[in-house]
């Protein structure tokens, strides 16, 4: 059941993006770039992210109240996932 | 399993009339948009203005990462992929008995905020090789927010050698839902350039129209020559902030600082319904 759940928050989560792609005036810019072969965004992203096997960045951001969450916390304890993502 | 967006500079200021805001508060009312527009229940976080986060992903504007238990990177990617997302899950974690369909989900998206007219005021032609350069807006305590918000960008020649082609903007910030009232008067801007330094003009003010309100950025064009490269012009700007729904109408006096080095986070400007690049911009960095 809690599978279930998980995936269905998943679907969602994907489906934020389609989403977003159909909005009226749409496009948030979210998958823009995506092209065939290596970039010069990939060769900087592999190059500087850690690599698999890593700890996620030791990084301090805030929740949507402004109040401090370490990255680090919060994707410790369960499979994370984390989009970076604007309105443009 | 979570699920986190992280809330980053702009990609493509201007699009869809967005700017980029200039401080936390401003960029938690990003998120709050991106909330109304998709409609999303996915957790939105948010980086500080010193952006640690989107450093940390190289700058890149839409990356993925899949953390497993332990605190450790279990999958990468630079842009954010559905699918590929579902595959690693799906090794990570096991394959799942159903899979919700995109449709399956009641998605209530949002358009952007409506503008009052735009296309009033001619766009600026852009020099070649523009690209963001830094700002510091000037932000007093309990001062009313920059409903207007300054862009500013540099040719290569300005950014490297600190003379060139500079270009100021003007952005309502639509989030506030403001307009020009163009029967109140136009904006006014002034530059003061270090000792021994130039700027032409010094100063400029949006045009006089005969529409009682539009939504367009107010642009200009600045010949610039700097003795030193370390210090900032100072700019000041009038402009009345009025209210869509006719609340207020207030003069407002902001200042900013503005370095001729690159903006980092500035991105690339973009606009049109294809979201092409505009003429004259050079890709980020």
């Amino acid at each position: 059941m809690k599978r279930l759940i998980s995936l269905s928050i998943f679907v969602f989560f994907g489906a934020v993006q389609s989403a977003i792609a159909q909005a009226p005036g749409a496009g948030m810019g979210m998958g823009m770039g995506m092209g065939a072969g290596p970039t010069a965004m990939d060769e900087r992203f592999y190059g500087t992210v850690p690599g698999i096997g890593e700890p996620v960045p030791d990084v301090q951001v805030v929740n949507d109240r402004g109040d401090p969450v370490n990255i680090r916390e919060v994707a410790t304890g369960q499979y994370t996932v984390l989009v970076l993502g604007c309105l443009t | 399993m979570d699920f986190y967006y992280i809330y980053k500079p702009l990609a493509h200021p201007e699009y869809n009339n967005y700017v980029t805001p200039f401080t936390l508060e401003e960029r938690l009312m990003h998120v709050a948009e991106a909330k109304r527009r998709l409609g999303s229940s996915v957790t939105w976080l948010a980086d500080p203005m010193h952006n640690p986060y989107h450093e940390a992903m190289a700058r890149t504007p839409n990356s993925e990462l899949v953390i497993g238990p332990e605190g450790r990177i279990a999958a990468r990617r630079t842009w954010s992929d559905p699918e590929a997302l579902r595959a690693d899950l799906e090794r990570l974690i096991g394959p799942v008995e159903r899979r919700t369909r995109i449709e399956d989900l009641d998605l209530p998206t949002q358009p952007p905020p409506p503008t009052v007219a735009k296309g009033v005021v001619p766009r600026v032609e852009m020099p070649p090789t523009m690209a963001g350069i830094e700002i510091e807006p000037v932000i007093e305590e309990g001062a009313v927010p920059f409903y207007v918000k300054l862009r500013a960008e540099g040719d290569e020649s300005l950014r490297t050698t600190g003379a060139g082609k500079m270009y100021v903007g003007f952005h309502l910030d639509p989030l506030y839902r403001v307009h020009w009232n163009n029967e109140a008067g136009p904006v006014k801007f002034s530059l003061t350039a270090p000792s021994g330094s130039t700027v032409t003009p010094a100063g400029g003010e949006g045009p006089a129209l005969d529409v009682p309100a539009d939504a367009d950025p107010r642009e200009f064009l600045i010949d610039v020559a700097m003795s030193d490269m370390t210090q900032p012009l100072e700019l000041d700007v009038f402009y009345f902030a009025c209210d869509d729904a006719l609340t207020f109408c207030i003069p407002v006096n902001q200042s900013y600082r503005v370095y001729l080095q690159r903006d980092n986070h500035g991105r690339t400007i973009r606009t049109g319904a294809d979201n092409v690049p505009t003429a004259g911009r050079v890709p980020p960095s």
